[in-house]
């Protein structure tokens, strides 16, 4: 699977927003103070526009990154940061901080040296864990400085960019106890993003996923794989994107087509492979079959909220490589959105090819609130359903995933098409045996 | 007998916020060392040895992970226990210092909890 320019991009402010996130919870537990931060939207500016925002006296953290990012960026914190953040770890008397906010001088911030090093280095440590978690292809991050003074003076030395240059900046308001908000923010230049992710030539597919073709394929079934496949399920109920996402599957999918002639009637196939045991090819015979949803479904699945956006729902399925996502709260299903609703949801001028005609229009696409595009609770399957009624029912309303929930609307898993052949053909990895 | 508590870090800020959390952990030592280095932590501990170390990963002079190859060369701190604080937490680290003889890993950034559960099988 590839990964564009622009997706890395938005996977970073992603994942930004959530390590900052972290370090607030970092600081709170450490020292015992309540923390919280707000995101604004990601913008476009120079130093010289922050520097009115900023004034003259601000903290820069530096961040070296290696690995799908390379290169420096930075985390500034306003005067009134500075004194507040440096005034907690080193555990100074609140009326101290609240004076140092309102009249510290450069030397009095320099003093604090040390403690911004060490809020550098927590920072840091809880940023990297983040990315670590959630971003494949992600080195390292190590903080590679510290700049207490005017940043933006001489901006080149300081944050790496020229005083007119743009870089994307991610705007914040933090509050530390009961000490008023102040302004904090997160700079990428872009030549961050230059280096490794040319568009459409990252990978952050995890390195033990070997090309479908690598894979040996037995003779019977390379062979069968030749027969068109529209025949066992129709084309047009299959999303592109989940037969990507399901390639190393397509050796289960050729021996259940070699298992079930084409010129039967589907149903009976059905029937006569669910309700006998399996004679595989390779002289592994005679396996008994899964008999209900229960035996092949999937528990481990990632939920989000009917709330949230396309844009942080394409996110968490990159993250996770899941085809589905369960919309919900507390565990009570609403309805379910898969990769290939999200891709008809957004612009297709958000794709890199079409990048010239862009518009503003095409990225509010993905601010679409999952609520508008889910599929609702239609049709379900209960844990007991026997297998050969729910590839019925998968035939005849022509989807590929079905809710495992109960009569009281209790949610058990997800089972997929693709879970059934996988289990058809793999019954040792089921969970009756 | 009361125990001895050293804290060896290049920051002096984390020394200060490690020992107010080790108070606040409510465990009590009768004697507390600190030292910036290494090097500082070997001199200290020809004076008298610690019960516990609890010591930076990367500092200047002699890095945490030379301390403690240093330290179990000598055969008084056989009975030291080494506790590392880093906010660097890949498993190939910890794995290679414990393998170096650390007794332990706090990640920072760290809670009294932590410390009280990382410490108190120390204690007795």
């Amino acid at each position: 699977m590839t990964i564009s320019q622009t997706e890395i991009q938005s996977h970073v402010i992603e994942l930004s927003t959530e390590a900052s996130g972290t370090f607030c919870e970092d600081i709170s537990g450490m020292f015992g103070i309540d923390l919280g931060c707000q995101h604004q939207e990601v913008c476009f500016e120079t130093a010289a526009k922050l520097s009115k925002k900023y004034k003259k006296l601000a903290v820069v953290i530096s961040v070296k990154a290696s690995g799908i990012l390379d290169g420096t960026f930075h985390i500034v914190f306003d005067k009134e940061g500075l004194f507040t953040l440096a005034g907690i770890i080193v555990m100074q008397p609140e009326q101290k901080i609240i004076d140092n906010r309102k009249r510290g001088s450069i030397e009095q911030a320099r003093d604090l040296n040390d403690a911004f090093g060490e809020a550098g280095n927590l920072l840091v440590g809880s940023w990297d864990r983040i990315f670590r978690e959630n971003m494949e292809s992600h080195g390292h991050f190590v903080q590679s400085g510290t700049f207490v003074g005017d940043p933006w003076e001489n901006s080149q030395k300081t944050i790496g960019v020229a005083s007119d240059e743009d870089f994307f900046f991610i705007p914040c308001q933090m509050t530390i106890g009961a000490y008023p908000a102040f302004n904090y923010g997160i700079i990428f230049p872009k030549t961050l993003f230059e280096k490794k992710a040319e568009p459409d030539s990252v990978s952050l597919a995890p390195k033990e996923e070997a090309p479908v073709e690598e894979k040996p394929i037995p003779q019977a079934a390379a062979v069968v794989q030749k027969e068109p496949e529209a025949d066992v399920i129709p084309k047009a109920v299959v999303p592109d994107s989940v037969v990507e996402s399901q390639l190393p599957k397509m050796e289960t999918e050729a021996v259940l087509n070699a298992a079930a002639p084409i010129a039967m009637s589907i149903p009976e196939t059905i029937q006569k492979m669910v309700n006998s045991s399996a004679n595989l090819p390779g002289g592994n015979n005679t396996i008994p079959l899964p008999v209900c949803a229960r035996d092949v479904m999937q528990t481990d699945v990632l939920w989000v909220s009917s709330d949230d956006s396309v844009q942080q729902a394409l996110t968490k399925m990159q993250q996770s490589r899941s085809g589905y996502l369960m919309v919900g709260t507390d565990g009570k299903l609403e309805g379910i959105v898969s990769l290939s609703d999200l891709n008809a949801a957004v612009s297709v001028y958000l794709r890199p090819m079409f990048a010239k005609w862009r518009r503003p229009l095409d990225d509010a696409t993905l601010q679409i609130k999952l609520k508008w595009i889910m599929s609702r609770l239609v049709n379900t399957s209960m844990p007991e359903t026997p297998l050969v009624e729910i590839i019925e029912k998968m035939f005849r309303f022509n989807c590929l995933c079905l809710p495992v929930v109960d009569q009281q609307g209790k949610f058990y898993g997800i089972i997929t098409a693709f879970d059934i052949f996988e289990s058809l053909m793999n019954p040792n990895s089921s969970s009756i045996l | 007998m009361g125990k001895s508590l050293m804290i060896v870090d290049d920051s002096a800020t984390m020394r200060k916020i490690i020992m107010r959390t080790v108070r606040m952990s409510g465990l009590e030592f009768d004697r507390t060392e600190e030292a910036g280095n290494g090097v500082e932590a070997l001199e200290k501990l020809k004076g008298g040895v610690v019960d516990i170390i609890l010591c930076d990963i990367n500092m200047p002079e002699m890095c945490g992970t030379d301390l403690v190859k240093r330290v179990r060369q000598i055969p008084d701190c056989n009975g030291t226990k080494i506790i590392m604080v880093s906010t660097e937490s890949s498993q190939e680290l910890i794995d290679s210092v414990i393998a170096d003889g650390a007794n332990g890993f706090i990640c920072k950034p760290f809670t009294p909890e932590k410390f009280q559960e990382k410490l108190s099988p120390f204690m007795n």
